[in-house]
């Protein structure tokens, strides 16, 4: 075992993986001086083994029918069973709702470990108060910057902790970013072709399989007036669940899942349809001239930070993640697009703004812009001092 | 209010003077009231959280020490068996369904050879996994415990493993109620778990 003091970095289950991709980044930036181990309530445990960190996990209440009552106990025995094997020096929750069972646990070991709320900002107005005052359970507040902070109108905004919250910038989780004849060789793809990426979310409270299929059929439509032939690369979360294809074997789209409605392409038609389940994809993203994504904090902030010009499509059906506010700063800021998900003739809009090459260039010289998205390596800094 | 001549009267000066004060008190006091009343929320808060640690730590303990094996233990247990049942119905996870909840130890299979093995069973049961693909579990809506499969950071080898699954089968045991054990692919190993009257059926 190494020496190195432990960090035991938490997450909550969250839709996506908006929380365990941030532990990930932290863990990835601690590594050398701390030994990280994620304790994840997500199903995507597969994620953070196949990236070689140490992981432990425990379903969530409400998966399979676990009531809350006797699931808080067990959660707070888990914590305090991994605070004695393991000894973290600290502990660090990243979740907007800290848990009763997590913070009774937290809270009998408060003098032996350091603990740190990872509190994800651009909650949605008015929503959450109550998840604020847990606060004093944690020794520090950490917020993962965000890009689109000047449009974030939640309460952590005005918590009454704000002289122990540290900023930082964006937490984007990219060990290693392919130039983009190598992503296309990965992927598959002609790097001198038009590559476009539909990332629209897991699909845990919207209806990700139509959002999909229109904007798959508005992007056709569009190939066909101008009559180009992009490649449209849909990519699949990797919490969902379907066919899946692996890196450099992306299996055609049309007819192969029934799930997602291209009956409206001409299989004969301009458009050229992959998809993909694979993580994590800043890796890969240079092989995209632009992108069609959800507005969750780690798509929009790898979109930003690797200057890709993208249209963001914000899931309304959050409960506190604000990803319209997102999604309204990018447009307004000529850092993106925004379609609300329900308008045709707005998507064909935005489309035909994102397939204007003129209107891309500008953009990515925005983008450019944009002050590194080093947020981890802030976040590892800050473990690391609170230690001394 | 004026006089007739235009002159405000000393009684009405007098009257806005005390109507300024009154007003003024709320208007200066609201930020300290604010402040108290978040101080006394944190409070209220914190009390309630250590009251229901400090039951649920001292109920915890009694189900630890009465769903341990060894024979002390479970003599213990036997003795104080009803008790043990109160606390246990009052922190265990109450699974869906009805009957008593198996522990199924499926470690080295894949989890969607567990989907298939566990299809069809309708009593209640947890399995344990160390499988990372758990999305076939859960899509199968399957009650799971996830142990680090050997080979990784936490359990190096299989003995690591195994010493995790010991150290934390009590939690399971008093977590979800259980009272029965079982290998997946063993059913006829199933055995009660000793002591049993701590079921609640």
């Amino acid at each position: 075992m190494s020496e190195l003091p432990v960090a035991l970095l938490c997450t909550s289950n969250g839709v996506g993986l908006g929380h365990l991709t941030r532990q990930m980044a932290v863990a990835r930036a601690l590594k050398g001086r701390m030994r990280p181990v994620i304790f994840t309530l997500s199903g995507a445990v597969a994620v953070p083994v196949a990236e070689g960190f140490a992981v432990e996990h425990l379903p969530s209440a409400g998966h399979a029918g676990i009531p809350t009552t006797g699931w808080h106990d067990l959660l707070g025995d888990r914590l305090d069973h991994l605070i004695r094997t393991l000894r973290p020096a600290v502990v660090t929750f990243d979740g907007v709702h800290p848990y009763a069972g997590f913070v009774a646990a937290l809270s009998s070991h408060r003098r032996s470990v350091v603990r740190v709320w990872q509190r994800r900002a651009m909650w949605r107005r008015g929503v959450g108060a109550e998840a604020l005052a847990t606060s004093d359970a944690f020794d520090l507040v950490i917020e993962p910057g965000e890009y689109a902070a000047p449009y974030d109108e939640g309460v952590t905004t005005t918590a009454g902790d704000q002289n122990r919250v540290m900023r930082v910038a964006p937490v984007v989780y990219a060990p290693e970013r392919l130039d983009r004849d190598d992503a296309c060789r990965e992927l598959g793809l002609d790097p001198e072709a038009k590559n476009l990426l539909v990332q629209l979310g897991a699909g845990a409270l919207n209806d990700v399989t139509t959002l999909t299929g229109a904007v798959v059929a508005a992007l056709d439509a569009a190939a066909t007036r101008d009559e180009t032939t992009p490649t449209v690369v849909v990519g699949r979360s990797v919490l969902s669940s379907g066919p899946s294809g692996t890196a450099g074997s992306l299996p055609p789209v049309p007819g192969s899942d029934p799930r997602i409605p291209l009956d409206s392409i001409d299989p004969t038609g301009s458009l050229r349809v992959l998809e993909a389940r694979r993580f994590p994809w800043t890796r890969s993203l240079a092989a995209f001239d632009a992108a069609i994504l959800a507005a969750g904090y780690n798509s929009f902030h790898e979109a930003l930070a690797a200057g890709l010009p993208s249209v963001f499509v914000p899931n309304l059906a959050t409960r506190t993640d604000d990803q319209d506010a997102r999604a309204r700063f990018a447009q307004d800021q000529g850092l993106g697009w925004r379609w609300d998900g329900a308008d045709p003739a707005a998507l064909d809009a935005v489309l035909a703004e994102m397939l204007d090459p003129a209107r891309r260039a500008a953009m990515v010289g925005a983008l450019g812009a944009l002050a590194p998205a080093r947020g981890a390596v802030e976040i590892a800094d800050h473990l690391v001092e609170a230690l001394r | 209010m004026t006089s007739p001549t235009g002159s405000i009267s000393a009684r009405s000066r007098t009257g806005r003077l005390y109507w300024r004060v009154a007003e003024s008190l709320p208007q200066n006091w609201r930020p300290a009231f604010a402040g108290f009343a978040a101080r006394l929320r944190r409070a209220r808060s914190r009390w309630r959280r250590g009251r229901r640690h400090l039951v649920r730590t001292g109920m915890r303990r009694l189900a630890r020490a009465g769903t341990s094996t060894g024979p002390v233990a479970s003599r213990w247990a036997r003795l104080s068996a009803p008790v043990i049942g109160w606390g246990r119905r009052l922190l265990a996870v109450d699974l869906p369904g009805d009957g008593p909840v198996t522990l199924i130890d499926a470690r080295g299979l894949a989890a969607t050879e567990i989907v298939t093995r566990v299809d069809g069973r309708q009593d209640r049961f947890v399995v344990v996994t160390d499988d990372a693909h758990l999305l076939a579990l859960r899509e199968a809506g399957l009650v799971y415990e996830y142990v680090p499969a050997p080979a990784t950071p936490l359990a190096p080898d299989p003995a690591a493993q195994d010493r995790l699954v010991e150290d934390r089968r009590p939690s399971w045991v008093w977590g979800y109620d259980i009272t029965r054990h079982e290998r997946l692919g063993d059913p006829d190993d199933a055995e009660p778990n000793e002591p049993a009257p701590t079921s609640r059926h």
